[in-house]
């Protein structure tokens, strides 16, 4: 009977606190300050810097846009043949689930800037059916959309002649909360973890500040 | 008579475990090369990618569909009353067998065969 009890501690503890947060990825600091007498840590994570992207309507599209705003940001190029329909298809079922909830946005990234020009991005978006205004499909210089890739969204693009559609990137569909911090990374080309980051969405905007 | 018919029996049970095997095989090929595209179940990608399942195109076209696997296609194509024009890449290094087999599953498994 005593071990019931211990096992009903936990139990109505996680009923208290709900389903608990999910994790903050990336780098984090330590900065210690002094309030008074008193020694504060603080932790500092890794957030995604600002940026300067054009969109698929020929506008400038900056972090300042998704400020306090839940967004998903995932890499692609237009003629690739391989994953990016799957990817494309999976991130419809994330908007059809939350596209009308305007602090939500999706931006799409292209790594191939020389190709998908504003026009080209607008007729694809067109095609794809997007017609609400919280998912933007993103141009800018190469090495730029690269560096930002790599280093504050984990995930990669590649130049490879030798691949279909002659670049290799990364499937990711990358979750990123009000402040910029990566929150979850799940895969675009299935179905069960596109489910997973709509209920995860979910989860974050219930979460509190 | 009675060799005949059992002979005549035999021979249609090949057929039928021969053409379930290509199925099978029209399957897995499909899944590797074409279902990123056209989905899963064949039914594309909005007005970016054809479907593949009960598309007018392929029912009155069946004999380009092996063409089309092989060297891809470029330009404009309508199917179910929707104009597409993606580009489809070529598949250079498949074999004979292979392209039948995923052509088969495409015409049988997504209804493009009159009845």
């Amino acid at each position: 009977m005593k071990k019931n009890k211990f096992i009903l501690i936990p139990f109505l503890f996680l009923l208290a606190c709900g389903s608990p947060s999910l994790p903050i990825l990336g780098n984090r600091d330590v900065v210690i300050r002094k309030e008074g007498d008193k020694e504060i840590i603080d932790t500092l994570y890794q957030t995604i810097p600002d940026f300067q992207f054009q969109d698929q309507y020929g506008q400038v599209f900056t972090a300042a846009q998704i400020q306090n705003k839940i967004y998903v940001a995932d890499f692609f190029f237009v003629t690739c043949p391989s994953i990016c329909p799957r990817m494309k298809r999976n991130l419809l079922k994330v908007n059809e689930a939350l596209g009308t909830d305007t602090n939500f946005f999706i931006l799409s990234h292209t790594i191939d800037p020389e190709h998908d020009s504003v026009s080209v991005l607008y007729d694809y978006a067109d095609k794809l059916g997007v017609n609400n205004s919280n998912w933007y499909f993103l141009r800018a210089d190469r090495n730029y959309t690269y560096q930002l890739a790599e280093k504050s969204y984990y995930a990669s693009a590649i130049v490879d002649s030798t691949e279909p559609g002659g670049f290799v990137h990364s499937g990711g569909l990358i979750l990123i909360d009000k402040k910029r911090r990566v929150r979850g990374i799940y895969d675009g080309t299935n179905a069960d973890e596109t489910d997973k980051l709509i209920n995860d969405i979910k989860r974050l905007k219930n979460e509190e500040e | 008579m009675i060799l005949i018919s059992i002979l005549l029996y035999a021979c249609n049970l090949d057929t039928n475990s021969s053409s379930t095997v290509q199925l099978a095989s029209g399957y897995e090929l499909y899944q590797k090369n074409c279902a990123n595209c056209h989905g899963d179940d064949g039914s594309g990608l909005k007005r970016l990618i054809p479907p593949l399942k009960n598309a007018d195109f392929i029912l009155a076209n069946p004999q380009t569909l092996k063409e089309i696997i092989v060297k891809g296609m470029q330009g404009s194509i309508l199917v179910n009353g929707i104009q597409y024009n993606s580009l489809m890449p070529a598949n250079p290094k498949i074999s004979d067998t292979e392209v039948e087999a995923i052509k088969q599953f495409v015409l049988i498994k997504f209804n493009n065969v009159e009845n």
